[in-house]
């Protein structure tokens, strides 16, 4: 009889233990998630309208006796920008079409208005673009970033055109609806 | 011959016993028993292991890559709760994090209803910012199924996206994160 008792006694208990412990278990399940972010390296360039469009430059003189200058004119290179971590990039300019005889210089200026975010990097005074000459860094430091996409937004670009080397003043003609390309280059990270 | 003469008297006094419960086992008799149902509560917390994949970019020189969502995932689960008792289903973030300059977030559509039944309980109203804490994305789910087919269950959202871009841009860096992400029904509120 006492054996009986101990017994019953003894399945109690572990059913009295097992209950409470099956009662208070959480149940989960697991999720992987893919999360990528791909480089992104895009560049436009628009006029101070904020559209594609030519610059109009003119070199000219009112001043008798002087040589021409004052082609001036703004542009914008707009840029999407994600890089992988330690990366930055550069913007390189190449010019062909420049009349003979004439310097074009730009200078550039980083966005920092509010529609711009993210490490935009630093920009140049008076770079020279030689025509067929290797490109120039007008841009460096370029992280992860943005600059906007309305008219206005982007990396301003001051074009400079004037009469080149007091040397080579004899080989300017007169011309109209001469057109110069410059291309615009955003860089691979590095 | 005292002991053959008590033996005797023995042997009737039982054949009479016998013969009483003879008489008694004919009658009509009802017995009852006691029949044991049990339910036991349970948890049961699966999803449909859909691929989740989230991109950030952007095809628009001058913008900020844009927020990304995916709905593909599905969980489902099988709950039976004591009486007057409910569960929670919460989320957090078990291995990986979320990649600097962006924000996470999981929101959790009601029960699919055509497998479905019983008392599936009631969605947050907000999507989650996911962490590594647990956080509430379904309350007072009690004695429910949801189902097990592809499709059946809570539809989970995950939208991926920019946090604060005016300040936080620059910390974006391309590469491919992996994050698990740990689904849990909880135990009952009688606890």
């Amino acid at each position: 009889m006492k054996k009986i008792l101990t017994f019953i006694m003894v399945i109690t208990t572990i059913t009295s233990l097992y209950q409470p412990a099956f009662a208070q278990d959480d149940a989960t399940a697991n999720q992987e998630l893919t999360m990528g972010i791909p480089e992104v390296l895009l560049i436009d360039a628009v006029n101070d309208a904020g559209v594609v469009g030519a610059v109009s430059l003119e070199l000219t003189t009112v001043t008798a006796g002087t040589a021409i200058s004052g082609g001036t004119g703004t542009s914008y290179a707009q840029v999407s920008s994600i890089v992988a971590s330690g990366q930055t990039r550069t913007i390189t300019a190449a010019v062909t079409g420049v009349p003979a005889g004439t310097a074009l210089s730009v200078t550039t200026t980083v966005p920092s208005n509010a529609n711009q975010a993210g490490t935009v990097g630093t920009g140049t005074s008076n770079v020279p673009l030689i025509n067929a000459a290797a490109a120039s860094t007008i841009v460096s430091g370029i992280g992860s970033c943005y600059t906007g996409t309305s008219s206005g937004d982007g990396y301003q670009l001051d074009w400079i055109w004037d009469a080149g080397a007091a040397g080579d003043y004899g080989s300017i003609v007169a011309t109209t609806g001469s057109t110069a390309t410059v291309v615009l280059t955003i860089t691979a990270g590095v | 011959m005292t002991f053959m003469k008590t033996s005797l008297i023995k042997l009737c006094l039982l054949f009479l016993l016998i013969m009483q419960l003879t008489v008694l086992n004919s009658q009509v008799w009802t017995a009852g028993d006691n029949i044991t149902l049990q339910v036991s509560e349970f948890a049961l917390i699966e999803t449909n292991h859909a691929p989740v994949h989230l991109e950030l970019s952007t095809s628009t020189p001058g913008s900020a890559v844009s927020s990304v969502s995916n709905s593909d995932l599905f969980v489902k689960i099988s709950s039976i709760v004591p009486g007057g008792t409910d569960r929670e289903v919460t989320a957090r973030i078990s291995s990986g994090s979320v990649p600097s300059g962006t924000t996470l977030t999981l929101a959790s559509a009601a029960c699919t209803t055509t497998n479905s039944g019983g008392a599936l309980g009631t969605p947050e109203p907000n999507p989650i910012v996911l962490s590594n804490i647990d956080q509430l994305l379904v309350r007072y789910i009690a004695t429910c199924y949801t189902g097990t087919g592809y499709n059946d269950g809570y539809q989970m959202t995950f939208t991926w996206s920019p946090l604060n871009p005016a300040t936080n841009y620059s910390q974006i860096a391309a590469a491919t994160y992996n994050i698990t992400v740990v689904f849990t029904l909880t135990a009952h509120d009688g606890n």
